[in-house]
C-alpha cells in the first residue's frame, strides 16, 4: 500500500515537472534569437518552483488524516500551500510582463547610442523578425483584423445605401 | 465578424483569464479563511484551542476545512491558466503530443480530480456536521481514505 501511493507520487511530481518542461520544447522550434529563446525558457521554467513547493506539500499531506491534533498538524500543509498559490499566481502572470522587458532593452539601446554615439549599428535590435505573439499583441492584431472586416462591411453598405435610396 | 468567435484561441484565452481570476479569488479566500482561522487559535495545540470553549474548537476546525477547498481549487485553477497559456501559444502547431497532454491530463484530469477532492472534503462524515462538531453522533469515512487522497491530489499536485 505504501508503496503504491509512494509509486503515485514519484509518477506525479514527474507529471507536475512536466508543464514546465513542454515548453521548452515549443518554444524550441520557433524562429527566434537563442537570447529570446533562454529568455522564454527561464520564464516558463520559473514554475518549477511551484513544483517543488507541492512535492515539500505532499510530504506533510498524509497530516489529513490526523484526527487526534488536527489544528497543530495541519500548520505545515498551510504554510506550503500558501508559498504554492503564490508562487502560481507570480509565475503563472510572469509571461505577460514581456513587454516590459522589451521596453527596458530598447531604453538600454537608447542609452548606449547616447553614451557611445560612434558605435551605432545599421542593426535595428527589434527587428520584426525577432517578435514573439503575446497574448496582448494576438488579441491587438485580431482587433485590427476586426476592425477592418467592420469597416469593410460598413464601406460596402455605404456604397449599396445610396443604390437603394 | 462572427466568424472570428469560432477560433480555438477565443476558448482558450477565456479559461486562461477565467481561471487567473478564479486563482486570485482563491487567494484572497485563502487568506481571509485563515485570518479567521489564526483569530480563533487555529496552529495552536487542540487542547489550547479547546480552552477557549467547545464552540470555539468547532469553528476553528470549521475553517479548517474550509480553507484547504481554496487551497485545492486554487492551485487547480492555476495549472489550468498555466496550461491554457500554453495551448494559447501554440494554437497554430496542429494536434501535436503537447497539445493532447495538456488537455487530458492538466486540464480535464485536473479538474476531476480537484472537484471529487473537495467534494470528499466535506461530504466523508455524515452528516456533514459531524467533521467539524465531535459532539454530533455520525459516521465518519476512515481518516486513512481522505489522507491518502489528499496525498493522491497533492502528489498530482493537481498538474
Amino acid at each position: 500500500m505504501k508503496l503504491k501511493v509512494l509509486t503515485l507520487a514519484a509518477f506525479y511530481t514527474f507529471a507536475d515537472a512536466s508543464l514546465a518542461m513542454i515548453p521548452l520544447t515549443v518554444f524550441w522550434k520557433l524562429r527566434i534569437s537563442v537570447l529570446q529563446r533562454i529568455q522564454l525558457c527561464i520564464v516558463f521554467g520559473l514554475n518549477i518552483l511551484t513544483s517543488v513547493c507541492s512535492g515539500i506539500k505532499t510530504r506533510h499531506l498524509s497530516q489529513l488524516g490526523n484526527r487526534t491534533d488536527l489544528t497543530w498538524a495541519t500548520y505545515d500543509i498551510f504554510v506550503w500551500v500558501t508559498a504554492e498559490l503564490f508562487l502560481l499566481v507570480v509565475c503563472g502572470t510572469v509571461p505577460t510582463l514581456y513587454p516590459l522587458l522589451r521596453w527596458i532593452q530598447s531604453l538600454c539601446v537608447v542609452i548606449r547610442r547616447k553614451v557611445l554615439p560612434r558605435s551605432v549599428s545599421n542593426e535595428d535590435p527589434l527587428r520584426q523578425s525577432d517578435e514573439v505573439l503575446t497574448i496582448g499583441k494576438i488579441r491587438m492584431r485580431l482587433k485590427r483584423q476586426d476592425t477592418a472586416m467592420s469597416s469593410n462591411s460598413e464601406s460596402q453598405a455605404s456604397t449599396l445605401g445610396p443604390a437603394r435610396s | 465578424m462572427t466568424s472570428s468567435w469560432v477560433q480555438p484561441g477565443y476558448v482558450n484565452r477565456g479559461l486562461k483569464f477565467a481561471c487567473t481570476d478564479n486563482l486570485k479569488m482563491c487567494f484572497v479566500g485563502w487568506s481571509v479563511v485563515l485570518t479567521l482561522y489564526a483569530n480563533r487559535g487555529g496552529c495552536q495545540h487542540i487542547w489550547d484551542v479547546e480552552k477557549r470553549g467547545m464552540d470555539n474548537l468547532t469553528r476553528a476546525i470549521l475553517l479548517n476545512w474550509t480553507s484547504q477547498i481554496f487551497g485545492i481549487v486554487g492551485v487547480a485553477s492555476g495549472k489550468i491558466s498555466i496550461s491554457a497559456l500554453l495551448l494559447n501559444i501554440m494554437r497554430d502547431m496542429g494536434w501535436t503530443w503537447q497539445r493532447i497532454y495538456l488537455w487530458s491530463v492538466t486540464i480535464i484530469f485536473t479538474s476531476l480530480v480537484a472537484i471529487s477532492c473537495s467534494l470528499l472534503t466535506f461530504l466523508q462524515c455524515r452528516p456533514p456536521q459531524r467533521l467539524w462538531d465531535p459532539r454530533i453522533d455520525g459516521t465518519c469515512l476512515d481518516p486513512k481514505v481522505m489522507a491518502a487522497y489528499g496525498i493522491f491530489t497533492g502528489c498530482k499536485s493537481v498538474r
